[in-house]
């Protein structure tokens, strides 16, 4: 059993390692905004200036995000199957230190789009009086969910042939409770409504156990 | 550190690469695995490192007299280069060894590195993206990984490929000073000059 220190300078390295390399190419955050940029443009314009109902709005909100999410996150496994630095990583990193910091990565990359997503959605959508701040903290609840579930399926599907469309069907079905459950919980802060304790509490608890299930799985997936 | 081999096979569908491997190799002691091109010396090299499992078979690897049963126990203890592994081209060279190392759990510090480098004559290539390297560089690139790491077993696939005669005389005299600290090394290999390290032979059909 490896000192906790070693795990955490091991969880840094990885984590470093995968920014130094974003920062140095920007693929999955310049994929992210892109798709960002065009949906949000895209739906504004075919809605004609009219803004949808609460829940119609917080559903297109997590559509957004989910694809943007699908488009850029398939990326973490992927880039280093294409590269051959996968075996690398299995020869020298310490497995648990390679999901928690995919899955860190993956949160903060997550993270930066909220930050931008949420503004210009409502700026492109003509929302009044928004409460940005739980708006914001309900998609970093979702995120932390999404980050956990798809760095455990980007795994899966790295070295697998289609692995894009095979990515968003293993992360689909997976995503689906908490989806629904960040969609209504959105809506209802879109009505000027406060948020229900049970879907938050809901969304929280997905996220912990989609991370504490990640972390049991990904030493079978990783060593097979 | 000890590995032996226990009555060790492995097939992919019906071929069998090879069958009934029984050896053991101790601290300060060489194995060489030589065979022709697709008789299985890199398979049996990532079987010994756990990255494949064997079609049947034991491979028992102890630290002392601790038998290491799973992958992370052993992982410490084992460092593996072959032509398979591959550093990130936006990283320099420095960045990715320091970077692996602390993936491992270690703390090298600038220092660690710096002699890591100048041991395969890198030094001066430190700060340069990898996509500037040259194959042979690359290769000097691993030495210098495992190095820093410094396990107690190292496994060695085609060590001297692409190394000019410097670099292959440099790579030579890392494997004779590491066997002399104690270090247990396994290498694939068809090249005279290896063999010469041997404690024991496996030669794969």
């Amino acid at each position: 059993m490896l000192p906790k220190s070693s795990l955490y300078r091991s969880i840094t390295a990885i984590l470093k390692k995968d920014f130094l390399n974003e920062l140095r190419s920007y693929y999955a955050l310049s994929t992210l905004i892109m798709f960002i940029l065009t949906a949000l443009s895209s739906l504004s314009m075919s809605l004609g200036g009219i803004t949808p109902a609460p829940h119609l709005l917080a559903a297109l909100l997590w559509v957004i995000l989910f694809f943007s999410a699908m488009a850029g996150l398939s990326r973490v496994f992927a880039q280093e199957a294409d590269a051959g630095t996968l075996f690398t990583l299995k020869v020298y990193a310490l497995p648990q230190a390679v999901y928690f910091g995919k899955l860190i990565f993956s949160f903060l990359l997550l993270a930066g789009i909220n930050i931008i997503l949420l503004p210009l959605f409502i700026l492109f959508f003509n929302i009044d009086s928004p409460r940005f701040l739980p708006l914001l903290g309900i998609l970093l609840l979702g995120s932390a969910g999404l980050a956990a579930v798809s760095t455990l399926t980007a795994a899966m599907s790295a070295q697998a042939r289609g692995r894009s469309s095979l990515f968003t069907v293993l992360t689909f079905p997976l995503i689906l409770p908490q989806f629904l459950s960040a969609i209504r919980l959105t809506g209802t802060i879109l009505s000027a409504k406060p948020p229900t304790t049970g879907e938050t509490l809901f969304l929280a608890g997905y996220a912990v156990a989609a991370i504490t299930a990640g972390s049991l799985l990904f030493d079978f997936l990783w060593s097979d | 550190m000890s590995i032996t081999l226990n009555d060790v096979s492995k097939r992919f569908g019906t071929k069998t690469l090879f069958s009934s491997l029984d050896c053991t190799v101790s601290s300060g002691e060489c194995l060489v695995v030589t065979g022709r091109n697709g008789s299985g010396k890199s398979t049996l090299l990532k079987i010994i490192a756990r990255l494949l499992k064997p079609s049947s078979g034991r491979v028992e690897i102890r630290a002392d007299k601790t038998l290491l049963r799973h992958f992370e126990q052993s992982l410490p203890y084992i460092g593996l280069i072959s032509p398979e592994l591959a550093f990130y081209d936006q990283l320099t060279g420095g960045e990715n060894i320091g970077l692996l190392a602390r993936a491992r759990g270690l703390e090298p510090v600038r220092e660690d590195i710096s002699r890591a480098l100048r041991a395969v004559n890198l030094e001066n290539f430190s700060n340069k993206y990898l996509a500037t390297y040259s194959t042979g560089m690359i290769q000097r690139l691993r030495f210098a990984l495992l190095s820093l790491i410094d396990p107690p077993i190292w496994l060695i696939d085609e060590g001297l490929s692409n190394l000019d005669s410097d670099g292959q005389a440099m790579v030579l005299a890392l494997i004779e000073a590491r066997l002399k600290q104690g270090h247990l090394i396994a290498m694939a290999t068809n090249g005279q000059s290896e063999v010469a390290y041997a404690s024991q032979i496996i030669a794969l059909p």
